[in-house]
């Protein structure tokens, strides 16, 4: 069993914990109802033992060591992966408190550590270009209720 | 089909629409996006038009249709520049027009290649349209005496189609049906109205935010995946002009049949579900090597094979709007979130669109050709300008994407608990492709999963709760027959093919 196998394994395990958690939560909260008149819980639950079902299925061949040996696997990319969606929930922190420009400024500062060989000057003229750019569009054009800097100190 | 009569009115009306003076910008504003996501490598018409699709919240829905729909067939258009200048497919579609495109930029023959792979993609969005406007009211009209059963049939049937076909491992494909279909339940219950996983948030009472969704599995996670994986390549942008486009003796004569062969296939796997435009490239790739006299000649800068995926990827995409208007059901989803486009403005999909919406159906209709023409212009006076484009570095790219879906998820409600959504899904998107999992398929159940939901619902109530209702019924019964049939096809095809898919993906 190599690393390919484990990642096939660990992916098809979250499905069927994913699937059995839906299913047994939507049973305890919500009505089922009958099979004529079902109440809102019946769905999800035999959604959720589907799911379970499939991720099952796809534990299979890997465990039965039919696994598809030729698939090109990704690197997993920690580092980039961390940065971009850090630099989205850094928008999402500052947009109410501070305002559009701000936001603009911190997400391209952080998304630009993504990717190697940025330089500053790039980076700032990216920034300038992507401010003029949102203002342009969506507040002069699409005339959006956003505050473009605001000190809430 | 149609009497020629009606088909004339509504051509009138479609062109009445699609000529005002706004629609025009938005036609022109859309196949202008799209061939920039076309030529850029690393954005494709997906993450565009999930950018791009807060701002229809702001259009009426014709013109926001109008729009995306040029992202979509410009981005096929314009992705064949970088498939024959670079050898990187500027969309999936684009990929096999690699095959004979770059050697013949190789070459010194890019410019003649770009003129076929133009001229081809003109020729091919042609059909494409024709074909959508006589089928589409011929279908819709049938499928109105169509009730639950038949629709929850159908639904499932393109859901299979969609992760059976094209995708890996079929079980893979089915789980994240289903996994979609999961996501589409938070929210208020149809019948009930109760809350169901909103986990105390009350933002979740209308359902996951479609956009949110589709930024963070589509635009955040491609962001992510394609990050330190392009390597720059420079591109001469010189060496492209006009006058260099003069083709061979013989090969204008040569590329006639490929083209009209290649838009007949395009035509037919745009319109079926789970197929698209690039498997349709590929077909008819495969196609032209089959009719060949010399098939040696291909790989090595053979125009037939630039021209004929080029009209086989156009006119599929075109095709592939006659499910998602006429039926309601998407085949892709890029056309899920047409129809999602549509559903903010509260309207309907289904067979009664193009009835009771007439100027939308056919607008749209009509801009493909105006589409289609300003897209010729784009793409051989203007070639020059779009090959700069190969210039701008992918790094400065990404923050910009970034920025973009940002504050697109935030305008539309004003809301940052939105913006928290694009992290969640991004991770959920990102963490799916490292386990082997296809996105397209989580997107089509989340648009479609309600509707079934309801169908499904409202089936078992008339059927006193008996399942086999969807078997009785003799067209349910039989599109449900056509669904075993493909599930057994899958699965018995992706253990015969195992072996044999890193030769097909080269």
């Amino acid at each position: 069993m190599d690393r390919r196998d484990q990642r096939d394994i660990v992916g098809g395990l979250i499905l069927v914990a994913f699937g059995l958690g839906m299913a047994i939560y939507s049973s305890m909260n919500y009505d089922l109802g009958t099979l004529r008149r079902m109440g809102p819980g019946m769905f999800p639950m035999g959604l959720g033992y589907l799911l379970a079902f499939l991720g099952a299925a796809s534990l299979l061949p890997t465990l039965l060591g039919k696994g598809e040996r030729v698939r090109f696997q990704p690197a997993i990319k920690w580092g980039p992966a961390g940065t971009i969606l850090l630099s989205v929930a850094a928008f999402a922190l500052l947009i109410r408190p501070f305002g559009l420009i701000p936001a603009i400024l911190a997400t391209t500062l952080i998304a630009s550590q993504a990717e190697h060989g940025n330089r500053l000057w790039s980076i700032l003229g990216l920034c300038a270009f992507l401010v003029a750019l949102s203002y342009f569009l969506f507040i002069y054009a699409l005339g959006l209720p956003m505050r473009t800097v605001n000190w809430p100190l | 089909m149609d009497s020629p009569a009606s088909l004339a009115s509504n051509m009138l009306l479609g062109l009445e629409t699609a000529l005002s003076v706004s629609n025009l910008l938005y036609c022109l504003a859309g196949v202008v996006l799209g061939t920039v996501v076309g030529v850029l490598p690393g954005i494709g018409a997906i993450t565009a038009i999930s950018m791009l699709f807060p701002l229809t919240y702001h259009l009426d829905p014709t013109s926001a249709l109008i729009m995306l729909a040029g992202i979509w067939y410009g981005s096929t258009f314009g992705g064949a520049i970088t498939s024959i200048l670079l050898n990187i497919p500027g969309t999936p579609a684009n990929a096999v027009t690699c095959l004979d495109g770059y050697p013949m930029a190789q070459q010194g023959r890019g410019s003649v290649a770009m003129l076929a792979a133009a001229l081809g993609s003109f020729f091919g969005g042609c059909i494409g349209i024709l074909i959508l406007m006589l089928f589409s009211p011929t279908i819709a009209g049938y499928a109105l005496s169509f009730s639950s059963v038949e629709y929850f049939a159908l639904m499932v049937l393109g859901l299979v189609a969609a992760t059976t076909i094209s995708h890996g491992s079929a079980i893979k494909g089915l789980a994240m049906v289903v996994l979609g279909i999961a996501f589409g339940c938070v929210g208020s219950d149809v019948y009930t109205g109760i809350f169901r996983f909103n986990f105390g948030f009350l933002e979740l009472a209308d359902g996951i935010s479609l956009i949110a969704l589709a930024m963070g599995i589509f635009g955040v996670a491609e962001v992510i995946s394609s990050l330190r994986s392009t390597e720059a390549k420079r591109v001469e942008a010189h060496s492209v002009s006009l006058r260099s486009m003069k083709p061979a003796p013989g090969e204008v004569r040569r590329s006639v049949l490929p083209m009209l062969r290649g838009s007949g296939i395009g035509a037919i796997f745009g319109a079926l579900p789970g197929t698209g435009p690039s498997i349709a490239a590929f077909m008819a790739y495969a196609m032209e090597i089959r009719m060949a006299r010399d098939p040696s000649r291909f790989g090595k800068g053979a125009v037939e094979g630039v021209v004929a995926p080029e009209a086989a990827n156009n006119a599929a995409d075109q095709t592939a709007f006659i499910p998602t208007l006429s039926l309601g059901i998407p085949g892709s989803p890029t056309m899920a979130l047409m129809l999602g486009a549509l559903m903010i403005h509260g309207i309907a999909p289904g067979p009664l669109l193009m009835t009771s919406e007439p100027q939308l159906f056919w607008g749209l209709v009509m801009s493909m050709w105006i589409g289609s023409l300003f897209l010729i212009i784009l793409n051989i006076p203007l070639i020059s300008i779009w090959v700069r484009l190969l210039l701008v570095p992918y790094r400065l790219l990404v923050p910009a994407v970034i920025v973009l879906i940002c504050i697109g998820t935030y305008s539309v409600h004003n809301s940052t608990f939105d913006v928290w959504l694009i992290v969640f899904f991004g991770l959920v998107g990102y963490a799916m492709r490292i386990f082997g999992f296809p996105a397209a398929p989580l997107l089509l159940g989340f648009v479609l999963g309600p509707m079934m939901e309801e169908h499904f619902r409202r089936a078992m109530l008339v059927s006193r709760g008996d399942a086999m209702i969807f078997l009785e019924r003799p067209i349910s019964g039989a599109i449900l027959l056509a669904t075993a049939a493909l599930l057994v096809w899958g699965f018995w095809g992706a253990f015969r093919a195992r072996r044999s898919t890193s030769v097909l993906r080269g």
